[in-house]
């Protein structure tokens, strides 16, 4: 019998998709299961939980900010001209999404450490340095989160219909104001879901910061990073972090849900 | 002359070449086959194209003259464009869709909302003022779109297929509309379309584009009578036998011989109309018909009869009630005599004016 046309699903498929079904839950449940729920409170209270949270928060909206203001253009170029070298960039654009983070953070070291390529002369310069700093962390953050924004974004600018920016020239906008105007609305459903995905992929950084940064509670230990150390003391206060993250998490997925699928499927 | 244009642009494979002139007041429309670079010659005139030589100017001002390194951009050379699709800004309401023009030249936003309300109330959407474009009907977002145009007042108004996105009940509705409208405007005024029936509608005079060319501009009744290629004569719906006069006789290409003055030479045009054509499986009788052999290549309907394609000369169809179909056996590939009475033949010299 087929109920509403749709077939039985063969048995291996069903099992196969239950295995990866509980693959996923499990860590999560054990996350639940090992909380100490009477300390939770105090644990997130604690003054290396407090240091971590503000940090975080200041550090990822400083990343997704950055991403804006630099990965939007990047986006825009990407999408509307022709340059040479296009793929090389646009390539260059997705690496730090396939890289694996620590080797990010190395690469930052060399070219903004304290000897780096552009670190020793803007230390020599300014005295400011990126390492063991919050702008440190704020630019490991920035540079492994920056492509969910440029591709989100190329993406939508690519989807739309570009004879609305046509239009809008022709009744007299310039090219400023049809893009503020015109092209920002048309995909703004894209940009805060490319905002959304790039701000928790900046909270959730680890190998670049801990690997470029640093792990200076109050100055570079985000979340992620002060989980990594409370694990090899207080595990209660681990848990209680990672839960703290899982929940925030959480809440992007459910604030994005149908918008970052359409913004692929455009 | 308002609009005064020679337009050279890259039109892959080939490119665009033609000269165009409109005057105030004057509706032309655009016909060409796709890719004949209708679209192409909207854009470079809106400014969203640059042309590669050539020249536009509109009452006298110079907005595109490459070899002068003259471009005026897209909003300051006063040119109204309408899409076919109408394209209203879907995140603005139909007032602020309609005011984003002046509030884009600097107008502050009540003298705009004012002009705004003024233009959706000649063009009788006032109603609609706070609506999203997407509840608008086909007919009352393309008078949006016009007001949209019209509100900065343009010396050129450029449509592109106004018509096409509507389904054809509300297509002869509007186009009655559009031509009251575009009565009123006095700029010159371009549309593009690839319906002749709207060409005739709406304007005053017929340009038809063929590979990036214009091959005749004229007034409907002109090019109907005609027709200087087969697509156009295809167009009007009518049939293009080419042949050359010689002796008394005009032997037609792939059709039948024509009686000719003694005195005429040269090539000549020969059009009838499809329903003009009769299709019979025996060689006609009568001696002053003018008649011969071919196949059938086509048979599709139209309305309650038969546009039958014939194998020769190219392209040629006639029009045969359904019931005749049957009776005459014609199907795919069959052999056929067709025959026309030669007084229904338009002849003309196309090199004369």
């Amino acid at each position: 019998m087929r109920a509403g046309g749709r077939q039985k699903p063969p048995l291996t498929v069903v099992v196969l998709g239950a295995i990866t079904v509980v693959f996923l839950a499990l860590p999560l449940v054990g996350l639940l299961l090992k909380a100490s729920w009477s300390t939770l409170w105090t644990d997130l209270t604690s003054p290396v939980a407090l240091d971590a949270l503000r940090l975080s928060l200041v550090c990822s909206l400083w990343a997704t900010g950055l991403s804006l203001v630099f990965g939007l253009p990047l986006a825009w170029l990407l999408a509307r001209c022709t340059f040479p070298g296009k793929r090389v960039v646009r390539a260059l654009t997705i690496l730090p999404m396939v890289l694996p983070p620590v080797v990010g953070g190395v690469a930052l070291l060399l070219a903004f450490g304290r000897s780096g390529i552009l670190g020793r002369p803007i230390f020599a310069l300014t005295g400011v340095q990126f390492t063991f700093a919050t702008a440190g962390a704020v630019l490991a953050e920035t540079f492994v989160a920056m492509p969910f924004l440029i591709i989100t974004v190329e993406a939508a600018l690519l989807g739309m219909d570009v004879r609305f920016e046509d239009v809008a020239a022709s009744l007299g906008a310039g090219r400023w104001t049809t893009f503020r105007r015109v092209t920002v609305p048309l995909i703004s459903s894209s940009l805060v879901a490319g905002a959304a995905l790039t701000w928790a992929r900046a909270l959730g950084e680890f190998g670049a910061t801990i690997t470029f940064a640093g792990n200076i509670q109050g100055r570079t230990q985000t979340l992620p990073l002060a989980v990594y150390l409370a694990l090899q003391g207080n595990e209660n206060v681990a848990v209680a972090l990672s839960l703290a993250l899982v929940g925030i998490s959480f809440l992007v997925l459910v604030a994005l849900r149908g918008r970052w699928l359409g913004a692929v499927s455009s | 002359m308002s609009l005064e244009a020679q337009i050279r642009v890259a039109l892959p494979p080939f490119e665009e070449q033609l000269d165009l002139s409109v005057g105030d007041g004057e509706v032309v429309a655009v016909l060409g086959p796709n890719g004949s670079g209708k679209s192409t010659l909207l854009r470079t005139l809106a400014g969203i194209q640059p042309l590669s030589g050539g020249r536009i100017s509109l009452d006298g001002t110079i907005v595109d003259d490459p070899s002068l390194g003259i471009l005026v951009a897209p909003g300051l050379r006063s040119c109204g464009l309408v899409f076919q699709d109408h394209l209203l800004f879907p995140h603005l309401n139909i007032i602020d869709n309609v005011a984003f023009g002046p509030r884009s030249r600097g107008m502050t936003k009540s003298l705009s909302t004012e002009r705004a309300r003024h233009w959706l109330d000649r063009l009788s959407v006032a109603d609609q003022a706070g609506s999203r474009p997407s509840t608008l009907s086909g007919g009352q977002s393309q008078r949006v779109a016009l007001a949209r145009a019209l509100v900065t007042e343009p010396r050129l108004l450029l449509l592109d297929e106004p018509t096409a996105a509507l389904d054809v009940t509300q297509r002869s509705l509007i186009r009655s509309e559009l031509r009251a409208h575009l009565g009123t405007f006095g700029g010159a005024c371009i549309i593009v379309t690839h319906d002749p029936l709207e060409a005739a509608a709406v304007a005053d005079r017929l340009v038809i584009l063929e590979a990036g060319r214009l091959v005749q501009t004229g007034t409907f009744a002109d090019v109907h009578r005609r027709p200087l290629t087969p697509f156009i004569a295809e167009l009007m719906g009518r049939n293009l036998l080419r042949g050359e006069a010689v002796g008394g006789s005009l032997p037609l290409s792939g059709g039948p011989v024509l009686v000719a003055a003694n005195n005429t030479h040269g090539a000549r045009h020969a059009v009838v109309s499809p329903s003009d054509i009769v299709l019979s499986s025996e060689r006609p009788t009568d001696a002053t018909v003018a008649a011969w052999s071919t196949t059938v290549v086509d048979v599709a309907l139209q309305g309650d009869c038969a546009r039958v394609r014939l194998g020769s000369p190219d392209g040629v169809a006639a029009l045969v009630p359904i019931a005749d179909l049957a009776a005459r056996h014609l199907t795919h590939g069959a052999a056929v005599w067709a025959s026309v009475d030669p007084r229904r033949f338009d002849v003309f010299d196309p090199e004369e004016p």
